[in-house]
């Protein structure tokens, strides 16, 4: 069936770019992960183009996918980052590896979590899907990612307390 | 909150990045337009194939202990799924320290992920654990999480050994699509 929705792979990138970006950046503190799940998500959609009907829809598929790129990447990421580091050291370049940047307490706490906790609630908080969206998006029951969402704030309550009691606070 | 959603909202994919990607997509283009293929194929008879050769040293897996329970909720599944719990984290390779060459393959939309290779030990200790079944001329491990949203099979086919891993299928589909790919059945 010919979909009737069309879009410009170029503008989608641009747009959706620091969506497919943050997702990836939740779930891995390795750039070249980060950066190779954002590669591949974009390329996946550029094969799919046809299965996409809507704006929405491609949102929706572009999250989605990149949860499961970063799921996929997780399991194998010892070994592409040892073919990676030594491709890179091959050529005498600087691997581009760890992040550099400094993050909130809560940032920080929220990408310890589970990665169905995290999910849960970067999708609900940052992206503002509602607890239905999430579950379609997901392939969950809504009684699931409400047990998630829950879960994953008292988790994160949990670790903010401690965090604050170690400094004294 | 608040402070996550500030924090997240300060990130931006690097330009560099973006144009990296973009380069990525432009080749893909040229060479379906050269090859003067159809740039679109059917969903039905597509598959998504993307393709890592690596090698790794494992690092050794903390023992988990493994409850084992059999569920065979669908109609017209064949094989018995034992239960791995959510306290349970399957590790690939787990409990191994060789050289494992290892393929990656993606199959509907990232759905399913499969690891091959010609040594077991990509096979991970905790899907071994749940014990084989026989199907016909096949021996295969199975099991799902406690959710039932995550799937896991193994099994040796013609001295390669395979690792699947589905998300959100459900085990009729997977048992059509295991049909297709390998002629399990």
């Amino acid at each position: 069936m010919q979909s009737k929705f069309t879009f410009d792979i170029d503008d989608v990138v641009q747009k959706y770019a620091d969506m497919v970006y943050r997702l990836a950046k939740i779930h891995s503190r390795n750039e070249y992960e980060v950066e190779d799940a954002f590669q591949e998500v974009f390329l996946k959609l550029f094969q799919n183009q046809e299965s996409i009907i809507s704006e929405e829809h491609l949102k929706a598929w572009l999250i989605r996918v990149t949860i499961n790129q970063c799921h996929s990447m997780s399991k194998t990421a010892w070994n592409r980052h040892k073919v990676a580091m030594e491709s890179i050291q091959e050529q005498g370049e600087e691997p581009v590896t760890e992040e550099k940047e400094d993050f909130s307490e809560v940032y920080e706490a929220v990408r310890e979590l589970p990665d169905k906790y995290k999910e849960a609630i970067h999708l609900y908080y940052y992206e503002e899907y509602s607890i239905k969206e999430i579950a379609s998006l997901l392939g969950k029951s809504e009684s699931t990612i409400k047990t998630q969402l829950s879960r994953g704030r008292q988790l994160l309550e949990k670790k903010l307390k401690e965090v604050y009691t170690d400094e004294g606070i | 909150m608040r402070e996550y959603k500030e924090q997240v909202a300060q990130q931006h994919a690097p330009n560099e990045l973006i144009q990296k990607t973009l380069n990525r997509i432009h080749e893909e283009q040229g060479k379906i337009e050269k090859q003067s293929a159809p740039v679109h194929e059917s969903r039905a008879s597509k598959k998504s194939r993307f393709r890592i050769v690596s090698s790794s040293i494992v690092a050794a897996a903390a023992g988990l202990a493994i409850i084992i329970s059999v569920a065979n909720a669908n109609s017209g599944a064949n094989l018995e799924y034992g239960t791995i719990p959510e306290t349970t984290m399957i590790r690939d390779m787990a409990g191994k320290e060789s050289t494992v060459s290892v393929e990656v393959e993606y199959y509907m939309d990232n759905d399913i992920v499969i690891q091959s290779s010609e040594d077991k030990a990509v096979i991970p200790e905790e899907l071994l654990k749940v014990g084989k079944q026989e199907v016909k001329d096949w021996q295969i491990y199975a099991a799902k999480n406690e959710e039932g949203n995550e799937i896991y099979v193994a099994f040796e086919q013609d001295g390669t050994y395979y690792y699947l891993r589905a998300y959100n299928i459900s085990e009729k589909k997977l048992e059509r699509f295991l049909k297709r790919e390998f002629s399990i059945q």
